[in-house]
């Protein structure tokens, strides 16, 4: 069965998700690297290596 | 693909732009949890290891409680699974807060954030969306919640951070207790959403015991599982693999950065073309591009832009397996216990991550390295793609005179 999906209803979600994504991500890049880091190093460091 | 122009279509986007909400939130808050780790044991003056006996107790309550939490949806309406979900969310962070003990904190960070989980994401939202969406209509919404989902993930970690750093990690922690309880009038989006209006629509449809004699059902459990172990062990290692081989610990995080990025574009799509396209041979695809992309990691000399392309290519093909598995339970078995058998097929992926994390600590104890985990990453999405091959999709009703052949 072909989903009746408006042209709008399919690419909506990308035209707004992947701005927002990428802005996000950059935001996220230049300011919090190193606690993302340290949060990421703990998370490791905890699980058994 | 046709304009419906109906007012059904459009009240489509109302449960589906809550349910994202709500398993952003869910899932965000699970995301950020090691944030708070260093602040929270070292103003308690604990041990860096009851937060993570509170995690794995949190991980382990989530994967058992979600059948239940499945069955219960199935039974009394999502509707209200997911209300008690965030309210009990909304506990378990406060109660982290306000644990004065470390058994407290257990109960509160392991246990009741971990029940809540099992009501607030996947298992039951996907039920509901499942019962309030037209039947074309399912995978693409699916796709979209998930989509949504993903992207709160995403957006919480600076969304935290930043929270951290302006006021402290208890206000923070707070804020998102908060936002649990400011989320529940949402839940009111899914209708009745409930058993009632399941059974209206599927009465006489296979039941749980069915779905349990169906070896479709148990070969899609199996592929889910090798689903988590694959998804577990690239999230976990991935950063420590990276520093290991002498790269920028930088990389790791961006390397998780893109990770989740692809993940919201590919949750989408995958749902989408689940709706056009047969889920299976999808779910086919999803494993088979995992091993050749983890296979191209392996053999590639590493850098910085292989890492990168990796990571987006296996963000990509991270979570897109959520709507096509949901909706090809509900496309062979109806949506009549839709929560109760996502429940079966989550607890299995969580059995994989478990194993996944479990398996990657004693390959590295014993050989030094992440590489034979990765080895073995890549040889089971082989075996995964093979064992959605056979499953016959058709509608259960009408493969039972065609011998069961799963």
């Amino acid at each position: 069965m072909k989903p009746s999906l408006s042209k709008l209803e399919v690419c909506l979600p990308l035209v707004l998700l992947l701005p927002i994504g990428v802005a996000v991500g950059l935001g996220w890049k230049t300011s919090g690297l190193e606690l993302a880091w340290s949060m990421i190093a703990s998370i490791c460091g905890a699980a058994p290596r | 693909m046709t304009a419906p122009g109906t007012s059904a279509a459009r009240r489509d986007w109302t449960p589906i732009l809550a349910g994202g909400l709500i398993m952003g939130l869910a899932l965000g808050a699970r995301h950020v949890q090691g944030l708070f780790l260093i602040p929270m044991t070292m103003d308690r003056g604990w041990d860096r290891e009851i937060f993570s006996q509170a995690i794995a107790l949190q991980n382990l309550a989530w994967g058992l409680c979600q059948p239940l939490s499945g069955w219960l949806s199935d039974r009394f309406g999502a509707l209200w699974i997911i209300a008690a979900g965030l309210i009990l969310y909304g506990l378990g962070l406060a109660g982290m807060v306000y644990s004065a003990s470390e058994g407290a904190f257990l109960l509160a960070a392991g246990v009741c954030v971990g029940v809540a989980q099992s009501g607030t994401t996947f298992g039951v939202v996907y039920a509901a969306l499942s019962r309030t969406v037209r039947n074309d209509r399912r995978s693409w919404a699916l796709g979209l919640a998930g989509a949504l989902g993903g992207m709160g993930q995403f957006v919480m970690v600076p969304v935290s951070q930043m929270l951290i750093d302006m006021t402290d990690w208890q206000t923070a922690l707070l804020i998102f207790s908060g936002a649990a309880a400011v989320m529940l009038p949402l839940v009111f989006a899914f209708g009745s959403g409930s058993t009632s209006t399941a059974e209206a629509t599927h009465q006489g449809g296979p039941g749980i015991a069915d779905a349990l004699r169906h070896k479709g059902f148990w070969l899609l459990n199996l592929g889910f599982l090798v689903c988590g172990f694959q998804l577990t062990f690239a999230q976990t290692y991935l950063p420590s693999y990276v520093s290991d081989n002498g790269l920028d610990a930088s990389v790791g995080v961006m390397a998780l950065v893109l990770m989740a990025l692809f993940n919201v574009a590919g949750t989408y799509l995958f749902g989408l073309w689940g709706g056009t396209y047969r889920k299976k041979n999808l779910l086919v695809g999803i494993y088979f591009a995992r091993t050749a992309a983890i296979s191209l990691f392996l053999l590639l000399p590493m850098s910085g832009a292989s890492i990168y392309a990796f990571s987006a290519a296996l963000g990509f093909l991270l979570l897109g397996t959520v709507p096509l598995t949901n909706g090809l339970v509900s496309q062979v078995f109806g949506v009549r216990y839709i929560g109760t058998l996502f429940g079966i097929l989550f607890l299995n992926h969580q059995i994989g991550s478990f194993i996944g994390v479990r398996l990657g600590g004693i390959f590295f104890e014993a050989y030094g390295s992440y590489q034979l985990g990765w080895a073995v990453a890549a040889a089971l999405g082989l075996v995964a793609a093979a064992l959605h091959w056979p499953i016959n999709d058709s509608p259960f009703v009408a493969s039972r005179t065609q011998k069961n052949t799963g």
